[in-house]
């Protein structure tokens, strides 16, 4: 049985706003096995963007620790925590976040040039990434050339294209018609299935749950609930 | 690795309106800059070249001005005789006492009376001051209240053409032509002959000066000839000066008075044009802010993004360099005037934009850039990831 990949223990974090003190992580253990494919539901504010920023490396944990593909973050300087991140983990996000002045080819090709490839090999990489989300044909144009659903496939490109071993979507389909939301659930479903990306959503939709194997419901900071499932948990593996 | 360049310049066009004026803030600084190094270079210029090299000019002892200055005529002929003083073809001593005195007249474009430089000349005067040449008309004759005016005059000063006149207290001076003499301060004097002149101006036997050429090394003949006029009691009161030297020295204190001025003017405007660097890109880093968070989550460092704003602010500064130097190209060779505040008199010239100048203008304006984006570039940089995402 391999270690999991990402090992997550008594994990806290907290938030002291006018004199109040807030929880939007309490104690939380978590295990999430490589190749999984986990969508993170709950009610706003019950803490799933911050466990996803632990996840990511983004955010440290005031009490607890975490161990993500095999590397214990707590041990990591800041600059060796983004060293860190620009290998193991690529995020996808509500707002695409796309750089508006930066071609999809362009804004592909970014986090690659923290890598140390020629540039013959980013274009291969940014080639292939585009060429997954079916979006080959659109290299050259802007991203307010693009419709939503295109942009955020952009972004999936974009976190591909490191070949990172975590993909972390903070609700991709918030701000897609449901045309769109589906196309980019078929491609992360596919980008798990194929490519055995381990994939993290959190979404409030359950429609886009269901594509995932198993899903987690926190609630104020807790784990509330943790199923799986059942036809595509063991249909992909 | 850095964020590519293309990043920063192609995010100027983003905001276009703030990025325009912040251009212009910098170009307007940039043209004061070069407008006002050009006029102290064209000042400089004109009265700089004035003088030759190879000539000696006889003042009076502490006098810095031709005007302050006082020679007596047997002094002076007492020094032309000595051997330090070249001599023509012909055997005649290339030496001539000129006298000096400033008229008002009125200025052609309306705005009030400018002081004039009037010089009484002698026979040898033409052949002494190299380079000045008839443009127009023919030059006076001697013993007449005839004069010849320089270009630059004729440009400034009311009526003064080839058959005009002026009057200057009780006598009316006929202009009978027009001389020119490469562009520098001779070109802002009327010329006239020296024995009238000092009748007319009841001079007596003390003129102004008397500019001769040396024979052999200028700065030899110079020293040696100091040194004679120290022990001859009769010429202990007048010294010599080499008379290029002496023109820089007039060119000075103005074209240091105008650099000085520029610069405090110029620096008071730059705080504007960095303060508008500043807004421009402190509302670029606010209006980016999930971009920031965006590329600080893939792993680009701190001092990327630093370094990717400050690269914005530079290039909208590299913008505001070229149009600021383009529009002040427009200035370049625009004829002007001023009074020379070391004679007080009227001294025309151009407007001279050099290459120093316009790569001072540049670098002022990256200068411009680099402060006004330093600020908000570190601000940038200092973004918390999660901060930077979380805000809509
Ligand atoms: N920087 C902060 N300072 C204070 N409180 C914060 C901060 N960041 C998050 N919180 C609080 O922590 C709690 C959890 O926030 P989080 O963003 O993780 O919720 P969420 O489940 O992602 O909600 P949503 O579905 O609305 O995105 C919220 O109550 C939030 O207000
Ligand atoms: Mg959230």
């Amino acid at each position: 049985m391999p270690e999991p990949i990402i090992q997550l223990r008594d994990c806290t974090k907290v938030y002291h706003k006018g004199g109040e003190r807030i929880l939007p992580l309490d104690r939380l253990s978590l295990d999430i096995e490589e190749g999984d494919f986990v969508a993170l539901m709950g009610p706003s504010g019950s803490g799933k963007t911050t466990l996803l920023n632990l996840i990511g490396g983004l955010d440290s944990p005031d009490e607890g620790g975490l161990i993500v593909c095999g590397q214990n973050l707590a041990e990591l300087s800041p600059r060796g925590l983004a060293r860190w991140r620009s290998r193991h983990v690529a995020y996808v996000f509500q707002s695409f976040n796309l750089l508006p002045v930066l071609t999809a080819f362009q804004n592909v090709e970014l986090p690659l040039t923290l890598m140390p490839l020629s540039k013959a090999e980013r274009r291969r990489h940014v080639e292939t990434a585009l060429r997954i989300v079916g979006l080959g044909a659109r290299m050259h144009h802007r991203p307010d050339e693009l419709s939503g659903g295109q942009e955020q496939r952009v972004a999936i490109a974009r976190a591909l294209a490191c070949d990172p071993r975590l993909l972390l979507a903070d609700e991709p389909t918030g701000d897609l018609d449901a045309q769109s939301a589906q196309e980019v659930m078929d491609l992360l479903t596919a980008l798990n299935r194929e490519h055995g990306k381990t994939i993290i959503v959190v979404t409030h939709d359950p429609k886009v749950a269901q594509c995932a194997r198993r899903q987690l419901h926190l609630e104020k900071g807790v784990l509330a609930r943790d199923t799986a499932s059942e036809p595509a948990r063991r249909g992909g593996a | 690795m850095a964020i590519p360049f293309t990043y920063s310049y192609r995010s100027i066009a983003v905001r276009k309106g703030a990025s325009a004026m912040a251009v212009f803030g910098i170009a307007l600084v940039v043209v004061v800059f070069v407008v006002l190094l050009a006029l102290a270079e064209g000042f400089r210029r004109a009265v700089a070249t004035s003088g030759s090299p190879r000539n000696l000019i006889l003042l009076r002892k502490g006098a810095d001005a031709e005007l302050q200055s006082q020679v007596r005529r047997e002094a002076a002929r007492i020094v032309e005789d000595l051997p330090v003083v070249a001599a023509d073809a012909a055997g005649e001593r290339l030496f001539s006492l000129e006298a000096l005195t400033l008229v008002n007249l009125p200025k052609k474009d309306g705005r009030g009376d400018g002081y004039v430089n009037l010089r009484g000349a002698s026979p040898k005067s033409l052949d002494v001051h190299e380079g000045v040449r008839l443009r127009e008309g023919r030059w006076f004759q001697w013993g007449t209240n005839q004069v010849v005016v320089g270009a630059a005059l004729s440009r400034r000063i009311r009526d003064f053409t080839v058959g005009g006149s002026f009057v200057s207290g009780r006598h009316r001076f006929e202009i009978v032509g027009i001389f020119e003499s490469g562009g520098n301060s001779f070109e802002s004097e009327v010329w006239m002959d020296a024995t009238i002149f000092m009748a007319i101006f009841n001079r007596g036997d003390v003129y102004q000066s008397a500019i001769f050429r040396a024979r052999g090394d200028p700065e030899a003949a110079r020293a040696e000839l100091n040194r004679i006029l120290e022990d001859d009691p009769r010429l202990q009161s007048i010294q010599a000066l080499n008379e290029k030297e002496y023109y820089r020295k007039q060119s000075e204190l103005m074209a240091s008075v105008i650099t000085i001025l520029g610069g405090i003017l110029t620096f008071i405007m730059a705080i504007g044009g960095v303060v508008g660097a500043m807004n421009t890109m402190y509302a670029a880093v606010a209006q980016r802010r999930r971009e920031i968070g965006c590329m600080l989550s893939m792993g680009f460092s701190p001092e990327s993004l630093w370094l990717a704003f400050i690269l914005e602010s530079l290039c909208l500064a590299g913008l505001g360099a070229i149009l600021g130097c383009a529009v002040s190209l427009v200035f370049d060779g625009l004829k002007t005037g001023t009074t020379n505040w070391a004679t007080f008199s009227e001294t025309a010239f151009e407007f001279t934009v050099t290459p120093a100048i316009l790569a001072g203008a540049s670098v002022l304006a990256l200068a411009m850039g680099f402060i006004g984006g330093f600020l908000p570039a570190l601000n940038a940089s200092r973004q918390k990831v999660v901060e930077a995402l979380r805000r809509a």
